[in-house]
């Protein structure tokens, strides 16, 4: 599918894999990255069964990221607490500089949490994280909702248009009959 | 509490977002669903689409002459032939990718041999294998490893770039990747021409 077809939607990194959400006319496609393998799934939006919006934390995140970053701080601590002469900041320093992403990282997701809008097919789902654009998270679940409310009313045109054609006409009652069919 | 909800593995259906277990029909609709299982909430829109029907001519409905009648279901009048193996195919087995129609089995062959590029749901990454090359090339040319380091990284920069170009997608790292990728190699070659000047004395 060329990128002029299709528009990424959202990208969620996670330790060993990725998985980008794309936009395409008739539905979601998902590119998921495994070690060097990519796997693409697509949900149809006639097939879309129910479409999910929650904020999590991520309990776990927020553990390991303040443990390791109060682990560095505490080398700090013992280092600084080792050296008896110099200026104690400067051996802090290092130790600071590497705890301080972990604590940022966990005390972000701790405060501001993950939106988490997810799309349930009959066979696939595609799911689509926002850390920080909250508002674009509320906006993609309107706009997948209303593209799934298009696409099914389209369906049940067709359905109901393919149902009609194939309804039996009843046959005329005989004084509506051209002559030509009644005197066969 | 919910004993017949399950772990949805692989897909099933709709699940909780938050607990990842199955959710029954009947607690799904519009509003906010509180899961039965892990008794958290969230926020849903619930759809009802709408089952594509399928119509299907049989040969008695059709008449003898001018139906065919599908290989795979002989009540079933064929649409089709199957682009790969001629067979005739009712709207049942006709399996359209817009490319043309095959038949079933036809389709698993070609889906598994990866000749079908519509029907194909997993492929190799070589942007992100050329990226590895790379890295890892940058560490063993000093161990004289650079030279085949970095023709890996040129090999796989190459399909990554034909492969990135056909999908759409930025070129910029594979692009990098593949300088690294020559720059070693150079460096490789360098390292060797070094040595054997060394051995052979002309290195002074």
């Amino acid at each position: 599918m060329k990128a002029a077809n299709r528009i990424r939607l959202g990208t969620t990194t996670q330790a060993f894999a990725r998985e980008a959400v794309y936009e395409l006319p008739d539905g979601l496609e998902t590119e998921s990255s495994e070690h060097y393998e990519v796997i693409r799934k697509r949900v149809l939006f006639e097939d879309v069964l129910l479409v999910t919006y929650h904020r999590e934390t991520g309990v776990w995140f927020v553990i390991l990221n303040a443990f390791i970053g109060v682990f560095f701080l505490f080398l700090g601590v013992l280092i600084v607490n080792a050296q008896r002469t110099g200026n104690a900041f400067w051996y802090a320093l290092p130790w600071i500089v590497m705890a301080l992403p972990f604590l940022i990282a966990a005390s972000l997701r701790a405060i501001l949490g993950v939106d988490v809008v997810t799309t349930f097919g009959r066979r696939s789902k595609a799911i689509l994280r926002f850390t920080f654009r909250k508002r674009r998270a509320r906006e993609i679940y309107g706009h997948i909702c209303a593209k799934v409310r298009q696409a099914q009313r389209a369906l049940e045109r067709e359905v109901a248009e393919s149902a009609a054609a194939e309804v039996p006409q009843a046959p005329l009652p005989p004084e509506m009959l051209p002559p030509s069919e009644l005197s066969g | 509490m919910a004993t017949a909800a399950k772990k949805a593995s692989p897909y099933e259906g709709p699940q909780c977002p938050r607990c990842g277990n199955l959710l029954a029909d009947v607690s799904r609709h519009t509003g906010t669903i509180v899961c039965p299982t892990c008794s958290r909430n969230f926020e849903a829109t619930a759809f009802n689409p709408p089952q594509r029907k399928m119509r299907v001519v049989e040969v008695a409905q059709s008449g003898p002459e001018g139906a065919n009648a599908c290989a795979n279901h002989a009540r079933n009048t064929a649409v089709t032939t199957c682009q790969r193996c001629g067979l005739f195919i009712c709207s049942l087995c006709e399996m359209n990718l817009g490319s043309g129609s095959y038949c079933p089995s036809c389709f698993d062959r070609v889906r598994a041999d990866g000749s079908l590029s519509a029907a194909t749901t997993r492929y190799r990454d070589y942007g992100s294998m050329a990226r590895v090359a790379a890295v890892a090339g940058l560490f063993f040319t000093f161990m004289f490893l650079g030279l085949p380091f970095g023709a890996l990284t040129i090999y796989y920069a190459r399909k990554g770039l034909a492969q990135a170009k056909a999908d759409g997608r930025p070129t910029v790292g594979i692009r990098i990747a593949a300088v690294f990728g020559a720059l070693e190699a150079l460096a490789g070659l360098g390292a060797i021409v070094l040595v054997i000047l060394g051995l052979t004395g002309r290195l002074k």
